[in-house]
């Protein structure tokens, strides 16, 4: 993380909670700022930029799939969205249209922080435009267009590093099977059988145990995530 | 089945014209030429023979047209024989002389002439008006039969119309999805077992008619037709059936398609009612239960790094967030338990005052800040309810104050007695309730506008209270505005009983 402390802004209609999560990112070193309502949330953005932004998707005002078209408008500002476990497609979508990430209620505190964490993370990288990418034993060149496992060079077919560049890019988060297509075939393709097929092949070819995968992780419904050094499920 | 006083060729719909049926017609033609005879007879004798033949021929004009063609010519024959026996010398006898063979003949060709146009014109005009008739029942039918919604609506209003314009008997089935039910008969088709058969294929061997209903969506129906056998229906008279049959398979069709549509939508909306149960029930149990988990985890993970401050907040957070889902939870089963009728209705004589203060003291942490102003003036008054429920009844009425209300007004408590009933009546100074919504309020999983807004609210508080209240045979209304505009008034009324009693 940056020299001074990010800034996350919390956005849910539930005080309580919101009471709660202040608290204690203030404490995990984090600079907290709230809003209830989408209204106030997408003012909030634009007169202080925060660093990263928690949104839960059922807000009062304006769903919350509609805050983040007009956050993705203007902005690349990490979103983060907390939803309940039912709500799975309202949650694909939300990826879809441009949430990095997404947290389901109840959640862990230690969860919630990593994915904060891996948001912010993510837009340093963005930010500076790495061309390469390590971790959890795998190397990425992106302008080599090499991959390494072990410090041993893999052989992967075109479409099968489109796919992994596609996870490693957006490492720690999930990227969904709609992403996945358009990384691999430029959305000309829309049945995600595909993507199954391919990111088995890969799996094969990265994992020590490719029917369970400690690498490329599966994110039931909703697609893939890339396990990153400081990720783990347990948390 | 009945049988009708018409001619066997007047398998028309509608009533016989003219009132002159058969046999009447017959009877008719042969008074008429009886008359006709008669006067003859008579002038014959008092001015002679000159103009003896002119009351036949108006009696035939008058056979026919008033009794149609068959009539007219039996009338003429019989007429041309009276003429001869009655009027023509020699006689009493049917020979005549040369002289008059001519002028025989001239009068039974003109009796002919006569009789075959004046019944032709007439059959006719009955011709006409029938036409006329079968359209207009036809119209009528159809109006009758747009305005009929329901299938059964539709079959019973075609079978009437069948019976009283083509005078068959009826009976109609609904469309063939792995067999057919009755829809409607009429009370003669009773007597040929169309009203307990099952299977319509066991009484339609003895039907005149059986005709599948069809549209272009297909088989729409069955109606088995009884028509009066010893009638050869003319083909007027079966095309009018048959259009009215189509006029009705029609109807049928739209109403069918009707209560689809309605079937349908009843379906959408219990599945929607289904969506917004499982979103309320996951928002409201899943809210609480995340707030806590994310407490919890924080005091686990930070602990002594936490300032006092904050976790003293996020452990009054924990304990707040338990008591709230504990009321979710017994309200949820509260219900479950009010709806399905298990509930054990355990009433006892509780002193009213003691039950409002229960529920507020039961309530203290959640109206911290509040004023809380009491008016108990129910001394001496009991009320026979279960101390539990209506503990739970009382509460939500309280939470739904503290809820809408702002967090530094006033909540007015009452407990009191009036007409004989216990009053106990909670007043808050909210925005109240938008009048399009007082009558939904307690309604289960209904949230108001202001609710909504919040995010919060189970919708099912009030509900609950109500179900409880009219349990023990009371009931609950709301009033707002209740001042300036703003406020609502949770008014409980449940039977009061002296408390001398409760000793005895």
């Amino acid at each position: 993380m940056t020299g001074s402390n990010p800034r996350v802004l919390v956005v849910d209609d539930e005080q309580p909670i919101l009471r709660v999560l202040k608290s204690t990112l203030r404490t995990s070193g984090l600079e907290v700022m709230t809003a209830e309502t989408a209204t106030a949330a997408l003012q909030l953005v634009a007169q202080s930029s925060p660093d990263v932004i928690l949104l839960d998707l059922g807000l009062p005002d304006l769903d919350g799939k509609k805050v983040i078209e007009a956050l993705r408008e203007w902005t690349e500002t990490p979103i983060v969205v907390l939803s309940a476990r039912h709500e799975e497609n309202e949650r694909i979508n939300a990826l879809d249209l441009g949430a990095d990430d997404y947290v389901t209620k109840p959640f862990h505190m230690g969860e919630l922080k990593a994915r904060l964490r891996t948001a912010l993370r993510h837009a340093d990288r963005r930010r500076r435009g790495t061309s390469n990418y390590a971790g959890q034993g795998l190397e990425v060149n992106f302008e080599r267009r090499t991959v390494k496992l072990m410090e041993q060079e893999i052989h992967l077919t075109r479409k099968e590093y489109d796919l992994l560049s596609c996870l490693v890019r957006h490492a720690g988060q999930v990227v969904t099977h709609k992403q996945l297509l358009a990384a691999g075939w430029g959305g000309a393709i829309s049945d995600t059988q595909f993507v199954r097929v391919y990111v088995g092949q890969i799996r094969q070819k990265l994992e020590v145990d490719p029917s369970a995968p400690e690498l490329i992780l599966t994110e039931p419904g909703i697609g893939y995530r890339l396990r990153t050094d400081d990720w783990s499920p347990s948390l | 089945m009945k049988r009708t006083n018409k001619d066997c060729s007047d398998v028309v719909p509608g009533q016989p014209f003219l009132e002159v049926a058969w046999p009447n017609a017959y009877f008719l033609a042969l008074l008429l030429v009886s008359g006709a005879t008669l006067i003859s007879a008579t002038s014959l004798w008092l001015i002679g023979p000159r103009g003896v033949s002119w009351p036949f021929v108006i009696a035939l004009v008058l056979i026919g047209s008033w009794c149609g063609l068959r009539p007219a010519l039996i009338a003429a024959v019989t007429a041309f024989l009276a003429y001869n026996f009655f009027l023509v010398r020699p006689r009493f006898s049917f020979s005549i002389a040369p002289a008059d063979v001519f002028a025989m003949g001239t009068f039974f060709v003109a009796a002919l002439i006569v009789g075959t146009m004046a019944g032709q014109l007439s059959d006719r005009a009955r011709a006409a008006v029938d036409r006329l008739r079968r359209l207009t029942t036809l119209l009528a039918a159809s109006r009758e039969l747009s305005g009929a919604t329901t299938a059964e609506d539709v079959a019973q209003c075609l079978a009437r119309h069948l019976k009283s314009g083509g005078n068959v008997e009826v009976a109609i089935w609904t469309a063939d999805n792995g067999g057919r039910s009755l829809l409607a008969a009429t009370e003669g088709a009773a007597a040929f077992g169309a009203k307990a058969a099952v299977d319509p294929a066991s009484v339609t061997g003895s039907a005149t008619h059986v005709r599948e209903l069809k549209t272009a969506r297909g088989d729409v129906g069955l109606a088995a037709i009884w028509a009066d056998e010893s009638r050869a229906a003319t083909t007027e008279a079966n095309d009018w059936l048959e259009a009215l049959l189509q006029l009705g398979a029609i109807a049928l069709d739209r109403a069918c398609l009707a209560e689809d549509i309605s079937k349908a939508r009843l379906v959408a909306e219990r599945e929607g009612l289904r969506t917004a149960l499982l979103s309320s029930l996951s928002h409201d149990l899943r809210t609480p239960i995340a707030t806590v988990l994310a407490a919890a985890s924080s005091l686990a993970e930070y602990d002594t790094r936490f300032e006092a401050a904050t976790r003293r907040e996020l452990i009054d957070t924990i304990q707040a967030q338990a008591e709230r889902l504990n009321r979710y939870v017994a309200n949820l089963l509260d219900m479950t338990r009010l709806e399905s009728g298990v509930l054990d209705l355990k009433p006892v004589l509780l002193d009213p005052v003691e039950a409002m203060s229960s529920a507020l003291e039961h309530m203290r942490r959640r109206l911290t800040g509040r004023r809380i102003e009491r008016a108990f003036t129910a001394t001496g008054t009991m009320i026979s309810v279960d101390p539990v429920l209506i503990e739970q009844a009382l509460v939500n009425v309280i939470e739904n104050a503290a809820e809408l209300s702002p967090p530094d007004s006033t909540i007015h408590v009452q407990a009191s007695v009036e007409n004989g009933e216990a009053v106990l009546a909670v007043t808050d100074q909210g925005a109240g309730v938008v009048p399009e919504e007082v009558s939904r309020i307690f309604d289960k999983f209904f949230r108001g506008q202001a609710d909504r807004r919040k995010g919060g609210g189970a919708g099912l508080g009030l509900a609950v209270t109500k179900g409880v209240v009219e349990a023990f045979g009371g009931r609950i209304g709301v009033e707002s505005p209740v001042a300036d505009g703003h406020g609502a008034r949770f008014t409980i009324r449940l039977p009061a009983h002296r408390a001398m009693e409760a000793e005895e």
